[in-house]
């Protein structure tokens, strides 16, 4: 009776140390990591959580800009990009988080253009400060400092540094500090501007001036989330960016309808693939000087921010 | 006592698979669709967990996504073994609803057939949603589903 009474107990303790485990499966591993109040914070209006991290999470990834670029047949710059030791003082996590999205844009514009000879010291950067932000565990540092040091790897890498920003982005989300993840969005749209209106500036072409003047439209969905949080520093980022907002009040988009079609045609493994062409279109109306304001605007507003 | 060991045995076993069967798909079937798409460049990835408890729920999820004017998009779906015919991934938009007249579709309505991918040109920057849901009357067993979404290319 004794022996039975006692594997009950030992059967109850076993269930009960599984549902433990299972239950930190499901929701984050750091959910009793104590953060500072600059880290977790409340919104200081009432705006639908979900409705936010929505806006949040459709921004697009960190390597569409850079991937625009390189289809618009420019050749790839180091000048462009951030010094990764540049992150090393930021001290706070509104810094942090902030040029974790400067480094992520870049780290795509390097993968994109395939320059893995430059990758690894953005990864040894975004390592340090994804740990500080306690999102380390969605970086596997080990595995892209291989796939980077090995070229044939390189749409692993890719792949790899893409889905380790968007656990990131996903985990700060899902664990109310939905501010963080605003300022990491924030940061890879910024430097993604600076690199495209950078090029911009050298090449004439109407594919990037039109990506340029579209990003009014991202920047009014951007606004409103980063006013909603409180503190000098999202005070002086939001200033920063309604300057901005205001150098693009000159752009004017409209649009025109159209029929969409539906085109099918044999790809090289023989398989048929669909295109889907989107009837009608958008159209972006900038004069030369009011893109080069814009240029010259998010010239000194990324280069304020990154010596911040 | 040997009966009790069988049902701490058998307890783990199916302890197991529901904490597995009730997750997202693995890593490696992410992988794997992310590296199907030939020539196109990965941006982001839409991994969901499936089961149809009743027939009137609404199963999967939707995400949104801002596409950009002027861009050639891949959508590509990937489910694992068995399940090919049964999940749909759909873009769409408040204009275009998602059960009406979506952008679209990995199965098509006219012929009743399922594509693994399609692409999408794109000539207005905007919001989109993309969402990954079983077909209707399917699913009655756990599965996942993962959509891709690439670069293709700017339309010359």
């Amino acid at each position: 009776m004794i022996m039975r009474k006692k594997w009950y107990i030992s059967l109850a303790f076993v269930i009960t140390t599984m549902l433990q485990f299972n239950c930190s499966g499901c929701g984050s591993d750091d959910e009793h990591i104590e953060f500072k109040e600059e880290e977790k914070q409340e919104t200081n209006v009432k705006f639908d959580p979900d409705a936010m991290n929505e806006i949040i999470a459709s921004f697009s990834s960190p390597v569409e800009m850079a991937a625009t670029i390189q289809n618009s047949g420019v050749p790839f710059s180091t000048k462009y990009l951030i010094n990764p030791e540049v992150t090393d003082n930021y001290t706070t996590s509104f810094k942090k988080a902030l040029g974790l999205g400067f480094l992520s844009a870049d780290l795509g514009y390097l993968n994109v253009y395939s320059k893995t000879s430059q990758i690894l010291e953005y990864l040894v950067a975004i390592r340090k400060i994804s740990e500080d932000l306690k999102v380390g565990q969605f970086f596997d540092f080990a595995l892209l400092k291989r796939l980077a040091t090995t070229a044939e790897n390189i749409d692993s890498l890719l792949i790899m540094s893409v889905q380790s920003y968007q656990n990131m982005d996903e985990h700060l989300r899902n664990n109310q500090r939905s501010n963080l993840s605003a300022l990491l969005v924030t940061g890879v749209w910024i430097e993604s501007l600076y690199l495209i209106t950078q090029v911009s500036k050298e090449v004439d072409n109407p594919e990037l001036k039109d990506r340029i003047g579209e990003q009014k439209n991202i920047l009014k969905n951007l606004l409103p989330i980063l006013k909603l949080f409180q503190g000098k520093e999202y005070e002086q980022l939001v200033q920063y960016l309604e300057e901005l907002d205001n150098v693009y009040d000159f752009v004017k988009i409209s649009y025109e309808e159209g029929e969409t079609e539906t085109k099918t045609y044999i790809d090289s493994y023989g398989q048929e693939q669909t295109v889907i062409c989107q009837g009608g279109q958008s159209v972006i109306s900038m004069t030369n000087e009011e893109l080069q304001e814009i240029i010259t605007t998010t010239e000194k507003i990324r280069n304020k921010l990154i010596a911040l | 006592m040997k009966r009790l060991f069988i049902i701490l045995v058998f307890a783990i076993l199916c302890f197991g698979q529901v904490t597995t069967a009730d997750a997202q798909c693995k890593q490696q079937l992410v992988y794997q669709c992310a590296s199907q798409t030939e020539k196109a460049i990965y941006l982001r990835d839409f991994n969901t967990k499936l089961k149809r408890e009743k027939d009137v729920d609404e199963t999967g999820m939707k995400w949104t996504v801002v596409l950009n004017k002027g861009t050639q998009y891949k959508f590509s779906l990937c489910t694992p073994d068995g399940f090919q015919d049964q999940v749909v991934l759909t873009l769409y938009d408040s204009e275009h609803p998602e059960n009406s007249k979506p952008w679209g579709s990995t199965f098509d309505n006219s012929t009743k057939t399922d594509r693994k991918s399609f692409d999408f040109l794109c000539n207005k920057t905007a919001m989109y949603y993309v969402s990954i849901r079983l077909k209707p009357g399917v699913g009655d067993k756990k599965s996942c589903a993962v959509g891709v979404l690439s670069f293709v290319g700017k339309s010359r």
